[in-house]
């Protein structure tokens, strides 16, 4: 594996980063915002996709490819946390 | 992903948000999942990002159904111009099962402030803004 990023890839990267802050913050907003409750368990679901996509680009900036199975288990455990949440909310709290 | 999150922030509601933020958001991270493949291009890199698409293909759409429907049997408003409820009449309140032949298919029950299709669109400004 050649150690240094060529530049285009560098500065994609760091672009991809700063888009991927913003969205974070605008995510953030919906979740303080948010008027009700499965508002925030998506707004919950879009950030650690998010944070996803930031493993994703560490992982290509540090040329660590096994970063990449941590993606793959943040997305099976959210994944499972909103499916067990819209469950127990569909039914109410009488469970 | 950008794009999926100023979704997020400036939908009206809920049900419209859940929906355009799984569109938009699977395609981003297929995107950079596709990146990541490219960039290593090794093959048990592309293997997985090939494996994690195809998880959130799978299960993004399906989460966010499944948070909808919970989301509106709990009553959670919608937005004050969507007019038709397609729903409503259809869903046994007990079982939330979906009343399906036996409930007239296609044609709207009353007071869901739909159109029967095939009638023309009366200039109703009415809305079915409450919900069950």
């Amino acid at each position: 594996m050649n150690g240094e990023l060529h530049p285009v890839v560098a500065v994609a990267a760091r672009l991809s980063l700063g888009m991927l802050g913003a969205a974070l913050l605008l995510v953030l907003i919906r979740l303080v915002r948010g008027p009700s409750l499965p508002d925030r368990v998506v707004a919950l679901d879009i950030m650690s996709m998010l944070a996803a996509g930031v493993i994703a680009l560490t992982a290509i900036e540090s040329g660590q490819p096994v970063l990449l199975d941590a993606i793959l288990v943040l997305a099976l455990v959210v994944f499972l946390g909103t499916i067990a949440f819209a469950r127990y909310f569909e039914r109410g709290p009488s469970s | 992903m950008l794009l999926s999150a100023l979704g997020l922030v400036r939908m009206p509601d809920f049900y419209l948000r859940a929906q355009v933020t799984t569109k938009a958001f699977t395609l981003g991270l297929a995107g950079l999942m596709a990146a990541a493949a490219l960039h290593f291009a090794s093959a048990p890199v592309i293997t997985r990002s090939l494996l994690v698409v195809g998880f959130v293909f799978l299960t993004g759409p399906v989460a966010m159904q499944i948070l909808g429907r919970a989301a509106y049997f709990r009553g959670i408003p919608r937005w004050r111009c969507s007019e038709c409820d397609e729903l409503r009449g259809h869903y046994d309140p007990q079982t939330h099962a979906l009343s399906g032949c036996e409930a007239a298919a296609g044609q709207p029950a009353p007071g869901s402030g739909c159109r029967a299709p095939g009638s023309p669109a009366s200039g109703r400004d009415e809305e079915s803004a409450e919900n069950a």
